[in-house]
């Protein structure tokens, strides 16, 4: 006869509560990342001055915002924006988001030489579900050039949850300046843009 | 009308719908693909005439379950089964067959066969027998023997989808509505024919508006919520720390093996690290190649998203030549498993594809020393340590006949004391500010001990009220073994003390548990004082994870009311914490002794507010729905059981919620 509604404070309450506003409000992983550094000369761990930095739009959320270089190993470069969330880049191809919601936590994708040969092949999304799991999603891609859209190099991948589309501009050197890649089912398409200067 | 149809795996559904006198509240929920359950309120007005209490609204609570043999396919329908109000009066009780098939991607087509309710209009005959009568008497028992007895009928109806938002509905319903339109006269049923329009405001709100039986106009409104979809798709909040190479790893000089200071800046760092994310760090002690970690997460919703951090963080303190990282988390005081994580896979697999299956493999779960490593050293100011909190709470009373939904709205004054690790003293006051809930007046017409069928007299009388004021000390005797005794004011309700011990292994899906109390009923104010009567009770408790989420419980022992009896639970859970679950209790009290409703039994739901609102939070709103609260098969509810504290950081709990630990 009596529906009871309690909050149960899991662990500590009173402590979260103050920690909560000293590291939401703020970019709690920059705060994070400093303090690692400064105290461990990890240089990898710190946003240097002058780090490169990237535009990052999401298409269907309408947001656009600057990320600086985080860290790179392993070929990988890790943006972060001010509050925290990342994204990751081998040589331009997105491999992997955090704090997006429902984040690619990884990615087998082509590398930057193959899509500029225009080769066919699979490639599988990682993406996290509500639930916490990985889902994981194989798409089987072609690559086009196409002329009329600035030589963009499309690749084009269908999987049992649909087509996809990501496109990418190469600069002379050889590396991607400029995207549209695919994140997850959450969070659709992010553009990734060099910001130079 | 039933339809063939079921809601997608896991989801959870309120539908409020009213048309004349006729209200219905149901909450459903998709237990597995193919099977569901629905808990409905049901209010009809005008039901009595001259009552001697006044109400004239009759109320009701049912109970149904649908399963569906065939899904649809290219030429079969989806086929379902159906039984309702199984449990109940059976005021509502019917039984179907309903098929389901759509055409193109607008049209939808349902025709089924009903019994009982559904076969009150139209009947072509009873191919089964005659549906005998039953006397329900107190309700809550089965009534197998109605099942598809009786005049059989025939419905149908037709679903067009304009597009995506809108729909437009019209069916012929086989319901005569015997007693609300015939016996009762408290509607016109003129027509079988219904029409409808249905709008999809949002993915989880729909709204109906309906012309119904010919002389009634009625409302729907329906919210969703798939467990599988994060309301703001899935878990914001900061990115981890990058992992550091073990190669660019701080040089901490030639004699940090033997120098405690420079270990000592190492905890320091850590921690300052992990502040950021709520850990805390309990203790260290780190030998050329290990380190041995100690952790409290006091904020992650998300157990293996803990241990990445933290994982995380050592790899951009520790030394290069430290190459294993054990990471203990520990909840009440108490270390609950020992994380064994490489460096070296930490590194290789940050970027890899399909990296958390991997690092699942990888990992080691290992039973929690219940001793510190030699050399370990502990934190400052985590011992003692003092924490309060001030909310505002809603407590509800439903189902009274008299006023269905009532509630007291307040402030909730908590306070914890840590001495030492295991060493709890805490306490929970209130204070209402609305007191919305008033006596029952069907209050204890009961024929045991009135255990907790005074709930409406606590309510009103408690104000400010010590909900829990309890001193308690958990600790582990065994690797495997945890225990924990409870003294004071336990629960609103009663006082006492509470023993209890729990053998769980790491790497195994069940657990077995102990619990003794000796309670005594405490004063309604809830403030020191006693009643006088007591009890021994306790249980034998069995846990079982059957894997894919769905999970058993089995108490076996003495009730608060002196009875002896079983409780069985079942859950389905969600990696993310969203927990759907049913219970029943039988006992040695007799049904008729039990009183209304016959034995004791409810629903409970468990919604973390980090899958609302995508922050991470540990908070939990638990909701516990009870049809009747009565005093047969009632337990103490003492706070913080071992079994929920202690599974969070064990093998089964871990791995199911995994796929967070690179987040």
């Amino acid at each position: 006869m009596i529906l009871r509604r309690s909050q149960r404070l899991a662990l500590s309450a009173g402590l979260t509560a103050v920690l909560t506003l000293t590291a939401c409000g703020s970019p709690a992983l920059m705060k994070a990342v400093s303090s690692a550094a400064g105290s461990t000369n990890s240089a990898s761990a710190q946003p240097a001055v002058g780090a490169p930095q990237i535009w990052l739009t999401l298409v269907s959320r309408g947001v656009k915002f600057p990320m600086s270089q985080l860290a790179v190993r392993d070929g990988v470069a890790i943006y972060a924006s001010k509050d925290g969330s990342q994204v990751f880049l081998r040589n331009g191809v997105l491999v992997g988001t955090r704090g997006f919601g429902l984040d690619l936590m990884s990615a087998d994708a082509p590398t930057a030489a193959i899509l500029r040969a225009g080769a066919a092949h699979q490639r599988s999304y990682y993406d996290l579900d509500g639930t916490d799991t990985t889902i994981r999603h194989v798409f089987t891609c072609t690559v086009e050039r196409d002329a009329a859209a600035g030589n963009a190099i499309t690749e084009a991948c269908t999987a049992d949850i649909g087509t996809i589309r990501n496109q990418y501009w190469f600069d002379s050197a050889g590396s991607v300046s400029k995207s549209r890649q695919w994140v997850s089912q959450g969070v659709g398409y992010a553009a990734v843009e060099r910001k130079d200067g | 009308m039933p339809s063939g149809e079921q809601q997608s795996d896991g989801t959870l559904s309120v539908v409020k719908s009213q048309f004349g006198p006729i209200g219905r509240t149901t909450l459903s929920f998709q237990i597995t693909p193919r099977l569901s359950g629905s808990f409905r309120y049901s209010s009809v007005k005008d039901w009595f005439t001259n009552p001697s209490d006044g109400i004239t609204t009759y109320y009701d609570r049912s109970f149904d379950l649908r399963y569906q043999i065939t899904q649809e396919g290219r030429y079969v329908p989806a086929i379902t089964v159906g039984l309702q109000d199984i449990i109940g009066t059976g005021v509502q009780s019917g039984e179907y067959i309903a098929a389901t098939k759509t055409f193109g991607d607008k049209v939808k087509v349902t025709a089924g066969l009903g019994w009982g309710r559904y076969g009150s209009y139209g009947s072509i005959g009873a191919p089964f027998g005659d549906r005998p009568a039953v006397d329900f008497g107190l309700g809550g028992k089965l009534r197998t023997g109605q099942w598809f007895r009786g005049d059989v009928a025939p419905f149908a109806g037709v679903e067009w989808q304009l597009n995506p938002k809108w729909s437009l509905k019209a069916e012929y319903s086989s319901d005569a509505y015997v007693e609300e339109a015939g016996n009762r006269a408290t509607f016109q049923r003129n027509s079988p024919f219904n029409f409808g329009v249905e709008y999809s405001a949002k993915n989880n709100l729909r709204l109906g508006l309906y012309s119904l039986y010919g002389s009634e106009i009625g409302f729907s409104a329906q919210i969703v919520l798939d467990p599988k979809k994060n309301p703001h798709g899935g878990s914001l909040g900061p990115g981890p720390l990058p992992v550091t190479a073990s190669a660019a790893a701080k040089s901490w000089g030639p004699n940090w093996v033997t120098d405690r200071g420079a270990q000592t800046a190492m905890r320091d760092q850590t921690q300052s690290i992990l502040a950021h994310d709520g850990i805390m760090v309990e203790s260290i002690a780190i030998s050329p190649t290990r380190v041995h970690l100690r952790i409290r997460n006091t904020r992650l919703d998300n157990a293996p998203q803990a241990i990445g951090r933290t994982a995380r963080a050592l790899a951009a303190t520790m030394p290069a030549s430290v190459t294993t990282f054990e990471i203990v988390p520990i909840a009440q005081g108490v270390p609950l498993s020992t994380v064994v994580i490489r460096r070296a896979d930490l590194e290789a697999l940050e970027f890899a594809p399909g990296q958390d299956i991997a690092m699942e493999q990888r990992t080691q779960i290992l039973p929690a020393p219940g001793v510190l490593p030699a050399g370990a050293i502990l934190s400052d100011s985590q011992y003692p340590r003092f924490k309060w909190g001030l909310s505002p709470y809603v407590a509800t009373s439903l189902f009274d006949p008299g006023k269905p939904l009532q509630a007291d709205v307040g402030l909730r004054l908590t306070a914890r004391y840590d001495f030492a690790p295991g060493l709890i003293a805490s306490t929970s006051i209130t204070k209402k500010l609305y007191a919305g809930i008033e006596r029952s007046t069907f209050a204890s017409r009961t024929k045991l001990p009135p255990v907790r069928s005074d709930a409406s007299v606590y309510a009103t009388e408690g104000d400010p009220a010590i909900e829990r004021l309890t001193f308690a000390w958990y600790a582990k005797p065994g690797p495997e073994l945890y225990s924990r005794v409870t003294v004071g004011y336990l629960e609103p309700m009663f006082g006492g003390i509470s023993g209890e011990l729990l053998w769980q292994q790491t790497g195994k899906p069940y657990a077995l548990g102990i619990e003794v109390n000796y309670v005594k009923q405490r004063d309604f104010d809830q403030l020191f004082g006693f009643q006088d009567y007591s009890i021994v009770t306790g249980h034998v408790s069995g846990y079982y994870s059957f894997g894919g989420g769905y999970h058993a419980q089995l108490d076996v022992g003495r009730y608060l009311a002196g009875d002896y009896g079983a409780t069985l639970s079942l859950d389905r859970e969600f990696a993310n914490g969203i927990k759907v679950g049913a219970f029943a209790t039988l006992t040695d009290v007799p049904f008729d002794t039990f009183g209304e409703g016959s034995f004791d039994k409810g629903i409970r739901i468990d919604m973390p507010l980090a899958f609302l609102s995508g922050r991470p939070t540990q908070k939990v709103s638990r909701m516990v729905l009870r049809p009747l609260l009565r005093d047969g098969g009632a337990r103490v509810d003492v706070e913080n059981r071992l079994y929920d504290t202690v599974r969070k950081y064990q093998e089964t709990d871990l791995d199911a919620a995994w796929g967070r630990f690179w987040r």
